[in-house]
């Protein structure tokens, strides 16, 4: 996994283009879209068990595949009023999944397919530890948004 | 009514896809990785481990500690590969009599692997920020609202 700023980021600047087109990437809806970005990332939950001497990672894995994050951003959009919040709940992890796709270990991958096949997949594009990444969508982060500043608060 | 419904429905469909993957993940790993080799296993592995020793340069290689939960095991890496106390690393290869041949290995500089959580803590203010500025949480209604002067 890339760090969470990478994640945040990315759904970031992926929300900011798409609400160049479609209204509903704008605005409050952002912020929706980021929090979803870290929705796999909720099976570091087991770090907190860790700190404990209880081993849970075998039973929390698939919170870090698409349909445990469908899942949890379904639970999570029950805190909102519409279903347009599942939905950029959904479009954040989606972004999460593009990230991590990148990543590459000595073996296996993310189940990406559970619970309907146990096949991992991977590029192995970047090291796990990789800043690059972070540092490239730091700099997209900022010109998207001095981008767009103008065209969103324009009234016309 | 409804809410309580659905919570209840994917909580269910979460624990059970949790409970699946709890029982017969074992079955379907490409290689067996720490738990097993903490528990004995020789064979192929992927393992990953935190450099403990290096050896010096006249003879290759360097120890690594392998853990899982409670447990651990120290690893020889008979490897060149110019690592330093402290560091992560991967590797995908022959474990026998604690020694590994690496058939790939994939290392992570001490301070590389902490700056990830490092960078990883930054978003966690970043977030809460830009989401807290937009939506406020409503007690009575358990959901979030937004913000009339965001």
């Amino acid at each position: 996994m890339p760090d969470w700023l990478a994640h945040v980021l990315f759904a970031y600047i992926l929300c900011k283009v798409l609400g160049v087109k479609f209204e509903k990437f704008r605005g409050e809806n952002i912020a929706i879209g980021m929090v979803g970005s870290l929705i796999p990332d909720v099976v570091k939950i087991g770090l907190i068990f860790d700190l404990f001497d209880i081993d849970i990672w075998d039973f929390i894995a698939p919170l870090h595949t698409p349909a445990g994050s469908l899942l949890v951003a379904g639970l999570m959009s029950l805190l909102f009023y519409d279903l347009t919040a599942y939905l950029l709940l959904v479009l954040g992890f989606i972004t999460h999944y593009m990230l991590d796709f990148l990543m590459g270990h000595v073996s296996g991958g993310m189940p990406l397919l559970f619970p309907f096949s146990w096949e991992e997949y991977q590029l192995g594009l970047i090291q796990v530890d990789n800043y690059f990444i972070t540092l490239v969508l730091m700099i997209l982060a900022v010109i998207v948004y001095a981008a767009t500043k103008n065209r969103v608060s324009d009234p016309s | 009514m409804k809410r309580l419904v659905l919570t209840i429905v994917l909580l269910t469909t979460l624990i059970s896809l949790n409970t699946y993957y709890y029982l017969y993940h074992e079955k379907h790993e490409e290689y067996p990785g720490n738990e097993e080799v903490v528990e004995g296993f020789t064979g192929k592995v992927s393992i990953g481990g935190t450099v403990i020793t290096v050896i010096g340069k006249d003879s290759s290689g360097f120890y690594i500690l392998v853990e899982h939960g409670h447990k651990s095991k120290t690893i020889k890496i008979l490897s060149n590969f110019n690592v330093e106390k402290g560091d992560k690393v991967e590797v995908l290869g022959l474990l026998h009599q604690d020694k590994i041949t690496p058939e790939k290995i994939m290392v992570y500089k001490k301070w590389s692997y902490y700056s990830i959580f490092i960078r990883s803590a930054l978003a966690i203010p970043i977030v809460a920020y830009v989401f807290l500025k937009h939506w406020r949480f409503d007690l009575r209604d358990m959901r979030f609202k937004r913000r009339k002067n965001a």
